[in-house]
């Protein structure tokens, strides 16, 4: 899976939040944030296809965090990723 | 734990991101709020494009900063480096400097009808609307005048 390419991250304050870029504008409207996990996963799919094994390893390597718990998270985050259509 | 939710951030923060893509030259969209600027951009309805450019023209409708504030108004006139600007639905009117001017509105879309900023049924609508209201705010001058 990979995060479509007309999507970016940007910051405002310091919230991180991910934006559309169509017909050649950012557009800020329906908006989400994410927290610095979701951040990380996002950069991670946005420049690269991984599945969710793979993503897990990559995420065990820099969390020190649960197995069962990271894996609830991906699942989590991919649903919502997909809710919103951002995957390719 | 992973979250991702709507966002509510205030609107200096919101338009001090927007500011910062726009004066790297990206064009930037966002949904108006407001009724200042009725019967052309509705509040929660209507989704705003804009883009720097170099030279402001009477009749663009313009993001710039005011006492502190982020706001979308028509230029109305300009007087060296001075620039007058008035919501299409205002009574009041906001003089500002070059420098505090952002961008402009180059296109909007309401009701899925995308309307470009340059099309001369916009800005013959636009010529219409301001006339009728510039008399409207010459009545509204004279009645409250009259009534002192």
């Amino acid at each position: 899976m990979k995060i479509k390419e007309n999507y970016v991250i940007k910051t405002i304050k310091d919230e991180f939040v991910v934006v559309p870029i169509k017909d050649e504008a950012i557009r800020f409207r329906g908006i989400i944030t994410l927290n610095n996990t979701a951040k990380f996963i996002f950069e991670t799919l946005k420049n690269r296809v991984m599945d969710k094994d793979e993503l897990l390893e990559l995420m065990l390597e820099k969390y020190d965090a649960d197995q069962s718990l990271l894996e609830k998270d991906i699942d989590n985050f991919v649903r919502i990723l997909e809710e919103n259509d951002l995957l390719e | 734990m992973i979250c991702l939710s709507k966002l509510v951030v205030s609107n200096q923060d919101f338009f001090e991101t927007i500011i910062e893509d726009l004066k790297k030259g990206d064009k930037v969209s966002f949904l108006v709020k407001g009724n200042s600027m009725k019967p052309f951009l509705l509040d929660g309805l209507t989704e705003v494009f804009l883009m720097k450019k170099d030279d402001y023209l009477v009749g663009d409708i313009c993001l710039f900063k005011y006492r502190d504030n982020y706001i979308l108004h028509r230029l109305i006139k300009q007087h060296k480096s001075h620039f007058i600007f008035r919501g299409d639905n205002s009574v009041f009117s906001e003089t500002v400097h070059e420098e505090d001017i952002y961008a402009y509105v180059y296109q909007y879309q309401s009701d899925e009808e995308m309307v470009s900023t340059a099309s001369p049924e916009y800005l013959k609508r636009v010529r219409k609307y301001l006339a009728k209201r510039r008399t409207y705010l010459f009545l509204r001058r004279l009645i409250r005048g009259n009534k002192r």
